[in-house]
């Protein structure tokens, strides 16, 4: 948490709030700000998983909700746009929710119900519904897979996976671990190694992704060297996370002819920048922000593998680096906060940080402390989808109206004294940003030379300690010739004194019979032999010296080498110490971020406020002008939360939505009911469910049913309207022309009886025409100067007027569903 | 930093210029109007005199399977890797062509031969990504290809036809445009018909369409009174271009050609094909891409070579005369190329096969320096002894033909991507 960070903006009420988090407190601001319909009562309703929510949520004084509005409004520069009516709030939250417009039956029974709590309850019911899991299952599709070839698992497996995953209320974290590490899983890992096998298990497609994706940032610039343009992406940023990922690689069965994971035990990464040549020879992995890994378990070699691979298995390590990355995620505050993000991202149209794979000192999030507050409630929720999303879409800042509020509401005196407060506000807080920026500087340079020296210390250690072996070896068996030396004087000496003893006698015996020059002989040879024997005790004792001098000399060795590896030793920075400065270099680079951040937000606050008041001085002057600068205003309002966003409908969206309105969805519907009917599944079958749940599986039947009758009308819309998240919105005249010529739309206004246009054929009256087709169309009802227009529509003169009513109505019908208002989510 | 220079690319309708009129004097920059201004360049405000004059287009003949480069723009002959085919003389004095080409030969005096490609690479799908999108090939990434970006940064305000033909549908059938989005995805031209969906359906008549039309625009008038931003200007907008584009459809009709000149193009497809590209680039659409197949010659390399250069050299030939008569030439860049050469080895089979070390395109137009040759191989062909280049320097070279700054960057929803390979150049030499 860095609300500390936050506090001290201009909104005295806010200051005061955060201080003291008391319920009452609560309530106040809840009558402050005034609440919508439905959101005040909205903390009661049904579903076992929110029970043992509202049990932690008793724990928290108040209701994440009205934490997010308060937060959002204490933000807020100028007026707030009004909370949006009921025919909005009823077409957005179905396409939020459960992917797809509601029926023309679904809205008129919303707008009738006078019950003031409607919002809430619809909010929970389609939370329960099958649609509900189908609709996130495809976003998380497109999220992950981001639309490539299908490739290793099959598609449906992998759909059934992602839509069971959310109909059981699998924590999203969890579900995210699976996807790194699916090796253990039984029998939904083949489904879940879909997210790597696609990018072919290649480390730094992987890498790139799992970056992206799981930890919101790009990376890629990294990949070469340090990102020219982003402080805070390092090239060993890249490369730590690399480092779990590189040990891994496909392999393709082959008998089914499928990829599988496969792991290595060891391979480290070498990387060096493309610029300035500085690399590494190994890089410890480490997660984003994170410690770097620096106690693994290591195994000797021949237990290193729980299988080793052959030509018909992969390998799997008994330590896997992947494994590692994955039980890591939960405690990232990037993962965390990434993931937050992009869950606010589906009902807000973009993420509190846009883009939302861009997490960085240099972009922070529109509003911080949201995010913060956001993503340690989730956490503390444990990551259940339908949480989040519930909080969420009974915020007020989610039931806002499109429509900004009028010039006319800006109180600009408020704005004069608030842009003089952000500017001193700013200013005071720029002012600290040099002293955490050298901080840093400080902490990141003591924590790499400490890296350094670890990684010197273990690299060179067992080098030293092989010479240190080496030396010793040398000491036994310079001894052992010494020995053998020894042995060999030892023996010689025995024989010259064996000689001294003879060579006496014999001389004796010469002496008593000089006569005998036999005698003589033997003396004289005696004596020589003797000499002989003498210098050869002499050489044995000079060799025993030299041995004993080598011996010496390897001892020596040994002690130097000893010395020097207690050296290196002495240098040696244990983990915990290294893991301490990482960590101090970490959180003094996560207090500069938030400093820049919030600065970052006083600036853009302090813009806003510049900008309504260059907008109050253009109006006399320059309409034009004053228009843009009210355009520019309208986009930061819809940023801040302070009005609602056009989201333009995905691909999927646009495709059933149409096909909802225009009738060809229900009648394969209706076929899907009748085939689930004649036909159930086998584990439908299940007597004994529960009648509830046996409701429940009956409709995942023929949702399912219906799903792969409608792919081929789906698929059409991805290819022209394209649908990638993060994508810019494009408007193309091949989709206008998909749209006009092209069959899809074409046959879908057909009039068979059961179609929009076979139920409008038969309406006489144009105003209740008007409203059957607005209601199935537009999800609201028409206005005066609508049915007026239709009207006209329908009357206008032919020169042949057979069939000509029916065309009349494929026309409007067709204007609706090409305007704008249907092409948006509003 | 970002800059709103006049790129005039198509992001820059009328009507959303109400987005941008008169921004930058207040210090509203166009990055806080959010995603739906499309892409801009980054950090190169140089760009902004880019486009002065008339606007370029790029001519691109891609040859699938790998054209031998020793049977065209290269060639050896009576060395041990030459094959059967003579060197002719050409337009240019002291630069030969293969024999195969004798009509190009005369058109030499337009062209210039790159002869010293190592592109290092001999898979079809991996060359043609790389030729087409001047990046090297890393596994789940999608680069755009060289007619989504010509198309984003030359189509004219308001020009209502595609920016991005391909006439004969690929190896994979379109060009990706990638993060650039379906507005410069191809639109494919395949057996002389009209690109998809440019016919109305027959019950549909102009005046019913413009009935139904009406509405629409009843309906999104009543819509932008609760709120109107760019997204929602550009789709509307869009139904107007599409009209537009419906009442210029005679583009897409060879039909319409004379009689002669459809006889000089001669009646095979790709001659026909050739026809249509100028008609299209005569129109001014800035990208136009023609196919022909197929040139995979692992058998019978030079029986194929006379078959399918039989083809390409006449109607090619026509098509740099007609453009440079015209004065189409100095605005077109044309560029032929292949995902690779063949070996300058001939195997047993009298084939041919993949060689990505020592091959060559031709190019032509917009500046380029005309009857030149660029680089050179050894005697035989076997590598690249001058001005080694690969595929990402041709891409900076095509690209800054035609005034685009292939060092900048896009910036799409607040990402940036360079639009070439940041650690090529372009061939200086070629541009003029």
């Amino acid at each position: 948490m860095h609300r500390s960070s936050h506090l001290h903006h201009g909104h005295p009420v806010c200051r005061w709030l955060f201080r003291s988090r008391l319920p009452t407190t609560w309530l106040v601001m809840a009558t402050f700000f005034g609440v919508p319909p439905g959101v005040a009562s909205s903390s009661d309703g049904g579903g076992a998983e929110r029970a043992g929510e509202q049990g932690a949520e008793a724990a928290s004084p108040v209701p994440l909700r009205q934490r997010v509005d308060a937060i959002v409004e204490s933000w807020a520069v100028g007026p707030l746009a009004a909370v949006c009516d009921d025919a909005d709030f009823v077409r957005r939250v179905y396409l939020d929710l459960v992917g797809i417009i509601p029926t023309a039956e679904e809205t008129r029974e919303f707008l009738s119900d006078p019950s003031p709590d409607k919002r809430a309850v619809l909010v929970d019911a389609l939370l329960e519904r099958p649609e509900f899991d189908r609709h996130m299952a495809t976003q998380l599709d497109v999220l992950l897979l981001e639309r490539r070839t299908d490739s290793h698992v099959d598609v449906g497996v992998w759909e059934t996976y992602l839509i069971d995953a959310i109909a059981r209320r699998k924590p999203i974290d969890e579900l995210l671990r699976e996807l790194l590490y699916p090796d253990e899983l039984d029998g939904i890992g083949a489904a879940a190694s879909k997210f790597l096998l696609n990018r072919e298990a290649e480390p730094h497609a992987m890498t790139r992704d799992v970056g992206r994706l799981f930890f919101g940032m790009d990376l890629q610039c990294a990949q070469c060297h340090d990102h020219p343009l982003i402080d805070d992406y390092h090239q060993e940023d890249y490369y730590g996370l690399h480092a779990f990922l590189d040990r891994t690689k496909l392999f393709v069965e082959p008998k089914s002819k499928k990829g599988q994971l496969s792991e290595q035990a060891e391979g480290e990464t070498p990387f060096e920048s493309v610029f300035t040549g500085i690399g590494r020879e190994r890089m410890l992995p480490r997660v984003p922000l994170g410690e770097s890994v620096v106690n693994e378990p290591s195994f000797p070699e021949e237990e290193a593998y729980l299988v080793v691979a052959d030509k018909t298995q992969a390998a799997k390590p008994r330590h896997s680096r992947r494994e590692l990355l994955a039980e890591l995620l939960p405690e990232n505050e990037r993962f965390r906060r990434n993931l937050t993000n992009r869950v606010w991202g589906l009902l807000f149209g973009r993420g509190l940080v846009h883009p939302a794979d861009f997490h960085s000192l240099d972009n922070p999030p529109v509003n911080p402390e949201l995010l913060a507050e956001l993503t340690e409630d989730w956490a503390s929720h444990g990551w259940r989808l339908r949480y989040l999303i519930r909080e969420l879409a009974l915020t007020r800042a989610y039931q806002r109206s499109c429509d900004p509020p009028p010039p006319s509401s800006v109180n600009f005196a408020d704005i004069e004294a608030r842009r003089l407060s952000l500017e001193a506000e700013r200013e005071e807080r720029s002012a600290t940003i040099p002293e955490h920026v050298s901080r840093v500087g400080s902490a990141e340079s003591e924590w790499h030379e400490s890296m350094e020296t670890h990684l010197e210390v273990i690299e060179a250690v067992p080098k030293v300690e092989a010479r240190l072996a080496e030396a010793r070896e040398a000491v036994a068996s310079a001894g052992a010739a010494r020995e053998q030396a020894g042995v060999t004087l030892k023996q010689l000496r025995q024989r010259a004194a064996g000689f001294d003893e003879l060579t006496r006698q014999s001389t004796a015996i010469r002496d008593r019979l000089p006569e005998e020059p036999i005698l003589d002989e033997v003396a004289t040879k005696l004596a020589g032999r003797w000499k002989e024997i003498q210098t050869e005790v002499s050489a044995a004792e000079k060799a025993v010296g030299l041995r004993d001098a080598a011996v010496a000399d390897a001892k020596e060795a040994v002690g130097s080498i000893e010395s020097e590896l207690e050296a290196l030793e002495s240098r040696r920075v244990t983990p915990k110490k290294l893991r301490q400065l990482e960590r101090t270099y970490r959180s003094s680079e996560q207090r500069l971020a938030d400093v820049r951040a919030a600065v970052r937000r006083l600036g853009d606050d302090l813009k806003l406020c510049e900008d309504l008041l260059a907008y109050r001085d253009a109006v006399g002057e320059s309409p034009e002008r004053a228009e843009a600068i009210w355009d520019s205003v309208v986009e930061r309002w819809t940023s801040n939360g302070q009005v609602a966003p056009l989201k333009p409908l995905t691909p999927e969206q646009l495709a059933m939505s149409m096909m909802r309105a225009t009738g060809a969805l229900a009648r394969y519907q209706v076929a899907a009911e009748a085939a689930v009917e004649k036909d159930p599944p086998e584990w439908l079958a299940d007597e004994g469910q529960p009648e509830a749940e046996r409701k429940r599986t009956r409709h995942v039947a023929i949702q399912q049913a219906w799903l792969s009758q409608i792919r081929g009308s789906v698929r059409p819309f991805v290819s022209e309207f394209g649908g990638l998240p993060g994508e810019e919105f494009q408007a193309t005249v091949n989709q206008a022309l998909f749209m006009g010529n092209g069959p899809t739309v074409d046959g879908w206004l057909s009039d068979s009886p059961e179609s929009l246009l076979g139920r409008l054929a038969s309406i006489e009256s144009a105003s209740t025409l008007t409203e059957k087709l607005t209601l199935a169309v537009l999800s609201r009802m028409p206005t005066r100067e609508e049915t007026r227009q239709i009207e006209a529509h329908l009357g206008q003169p032919v020169a042949d007027d057979s069939g000509a009513r029916s065309e009349f109505i494929a026309e409007a019908a067709w204007a609706l569903l090409s305007s704008a208002e249907f092409r948006f989510n509003h | 930093m970002r800059c709103d220079y006049a790129c005039g690319s198509t992001e820059h309708l009328t009507s959303r210029r109400r987005f941008l009129g008169g921004l930058g004097v207040s210090g509203v920059s166009a990055a806080t109007l959010g995603g739906g201004l499309g892409g801009m360049l980054t950090g190169h405000p140089s760009m902004a005199g880019a486009f002065k004059g008339k606007r370029k287009r790029v001519l691109n003949i891609f040859l699938h399977g790998g054209v031998s480069q020793l049977e065209t723009w290269d060639p050896k002959p009576n060395t041990d890797t030459g094959g059967p085919f003579r060197a002719i003389p050409t337009s240019v004095p002291g630069i030969h062509l293969g024999e195969l080409l004798p009509h190009t030969a005369k058109q030499m005096h337009h062209l210039a031969l790159l002869r010293s490609l190592n592109t290092n690479n001999n898979d079809h799908g991996r060359g043609q990504e790389e030729m087409t999108t001047g990046h090297k090939r890393i596994p789940g990434t999608e680069y755009p290809h060289l007619g989504a970006i010509t198309a984003k940064m030359l189509t004219a305000e308001d020009f209502p036809l595609p920016g991005h033909v391909l006439i004969r549908g690929g190896g994979r059938g379109s060009n990706p445009a990638a993060y650039l989005g379906p507005k410069y995805a191809s639109v494919v031209m395949n057996e002389g018909k009209p690109p998809q969906f440019t016919e109305r359906p027959k019950d549909l008549t102009v005046e019913a369409d413009a009935r139904r039309n009406r509405l629409r625009s009843q309906w999104n008038e009543r819509f932008s009174r609760r709120r109107r931003t760019a997204d929602t200007d550009a789709y509307t907008y869009s139904y107007d271009q599409a009209q537009d584009l419906l009442s210029q459809r005679k583009v897409f009709d060879l039909d319409r050609e004379s009689e002669a000149d459809r006889e000089r193009y001669g009646t095979s497809e790709f001659g026909q094909h050739c026809l249509l590209a100028r008609r299209l680039l005569e129109h001014d659409v800035p990208f136009v891409q023609v196919n022909h197949s197929n040139y995979d010659t692992h058998h019978e390399n030079f029986d194929f070579h006379i078959e399918q250069l039989g083809e390409f050299d006449q109607p090619f030939a026509t098509l740099i005369a007609d453009l440079h008569d015209r004065g189409l030439l100095e605005e077109t860049l044309v560029c032929v190329m292949s995902e690779f050469g063949r070996t300058p080895k001939i195997n047993s089979r009298y084939g041919r096969d993949h060689w990505g070390k020592s091959w060559s395109v031709a190019m032509a137009g917009c500046g380029i320096q005309h009857g030149a040759v660029i680089g050179g191989t050894n005697e035989n062909g076997t590598e690249v002894v001058d001005r080694e280049v690969d595929h990402g320097h041709l891409f900076h070279t095509i690209l800054q033909a035609v005034g685009i700054d292939s060092t900048a960057e896009f910036e799409i929803a607040g990402r940036t991507f360079p639009v070439a390979d940041p650690a090529k150049t372009p061939i200086r030499e070629l541009l003029a």
